[in-house]
């Protein structure tokens, strides 16, 4: 098939670790590298925090403050195809099905004993870790214990009680469910194709140095006629994922999302022309 | 004005809940066609574009987004008479479909052979 020009495309991992992955993609088009890169970071689903039925909020942020930081806290996501998004369950709000309840209830009791002791702390912060998840394959990241997410500051007295329901979804409709923190994606680093235009002051050169990926690259020789049939044909790509699912699967899901989106429409295609034979002629 | 509101509830279009359908009018043959896809972008677009100028039989292929707040793709086709828009239109899909399947199998090779720097996890999920 002439779509695989000698042999199709090649994947390189150059290092894979616990939330990040580099690696690079020859031997295909641009556009199907950057459907690669725009399917890991938008359409890739993960679980994290949509909804929160606050009971007590004595603490000085409002609800709304408090709502919008659970929804940001990352959750472990790679059991995600066990859920299904709400919009597809048959239930009427949610349901065990298509959603994990997480808790929390942190209440900071005055001890009148410490209370003028300027050198004792007495804030006690409310982390990602005081959320109780009723589902074990969901709950919040956690990598670094001594540092784990901060969502308030309490001082004796203050009581945060609230009840959060996670649910399925996408980041293209609303980025916490993004897998992914950060996507380097280079190609061409000596920008033979000159598809890159530096803004300069004095010296392109000296300004703009090169990148690691141009070691595996041959430099630009000045002197050489530029070749304006060149196309890019090698990719390097790092995912840096929020440690909601390893890198490499956000990588191979969002390979098969889009085979399911081309197999969606081939089916929808076929409908559309089975239904009216004479309209398209055949 | 009552009358009015009436005729619009008659009118009314069904609304279109298909992913794939063809643009009103410009299948004049066969041979060309703009599909519209629904809820599509970029990310399937510009890949599809050039799986679909891949094909030698396609004589023209360029996708739109009309609107940017419309979620939808309008995919232009135009072929030779050896085969018709709606069948490049499903090669192109077949095509895209079987080099994400190469990819995908690139990457497990890949991940099997394990020749890369790596890692050991601290603490696994």
């Amino acid at each position: 098939m002439d779509i695989y020009n000698s042999g199709g495309p090649e994947v390189s991992i150059r290092s894979l670790k616990k939330d990040s992955m580099k690696f690079v993609l020859t031997n295909t088009d641009l556009s199907v590298a950057n459907a690669l890169r725009r399917v890991m970071i938008a359409e890739v689903p993960t679980m994290a925090i949509d909804m929160v039925e606050i009971e007590t909020n004595s603490t000085v942020l409002t609800d709304e403050f408090i709502a919008h930081r659970l929804g940001m806290i990352p959750l472990t996501s790679f059991d995600v195809d066990r859920i299904q998004y709400t919009r597809d369950c048959t239930c009427t709000l949610y349901c065990p099905n298509c959603s994990v309840e997480l808790t929390l209830h942190v209440k900071v009791n005055v001890d009148y004993d410490d209370m003028n002791d300027p050198t004792i702390d007495k804030t006690r912060q409310v982390t990602a870790l005081d959320l109780i998840s009723s589902d074990e394959s969901v709950k919040p990241v956690s990598d670094d214990k001594a540092h784990p997410i901060l969502i308030v500051k309490m001082r004796p007295g203050q009581e945060l009680k609230l009840k959060c329901i996670a649910k399925k979804g996408v980041a293209k409709e609303h980025a916490k469910w993004s897998p992914v923190y950060g996507i380097s994606f280079e190609y061409d680093p000596y920008n033979r194709l000159r598809h890159s235009h530096y803004w300069i002051e004095e010296d392109e050169k000296l300004e703009w140095g090169v990148s690691a990926n141009a070691a595996e690259e041959t430099p630009v020789d000045p002197n050489e006629p530029f070749d304006y049939n060149a196309k890019p044909d090698k990719y390097y790509i790092e995912v840096e994922t929020s440690g909601c699912m390893k890198p490499e699967e956000v990588a191979l899901r969002a390979m098969t999302i889009m085979q399911d989106k081309l197999g969606g429409l081939q089916i929808k295609l076929d409908d559309e022309f089975k239904e009216d034979t004479q309209r398209w002629g055949y | 004005m009552s009358t009015s509101v009436s005729r619009m509830d008659e009118d009314q279009i069904e609304v279109d809940t298909g992913k794939v359908s063809v643009v009103p009018g410009t299948m004049i043959e066969p041979q060309c066609a703009t599909f519209c896809l629904q809820d599509e972008d970029h990310t399937l677009g510009n890949a599809l574009r050039w799986a679909l100028m891949k094909n030698s039989e396609v004589d023209f292929a360029s996708y739109s987004i009309p609107h940017p707040s419309e979620a939808r793709t309008n995919v232009r086709i135009q072929t030779s008479d050896n085969t018709t828009a709606a069948d490049a239109m499903y090669k192109g899909l077949d095509d895209l479909a079987d080099l994400c399947d190469h990819v995908i199998q690139a990457f497990q090779a890949e991940l099997a052979k394990g020749e890369f720097e790596y890692e050991e996890e601290e603490n696994a999920f």
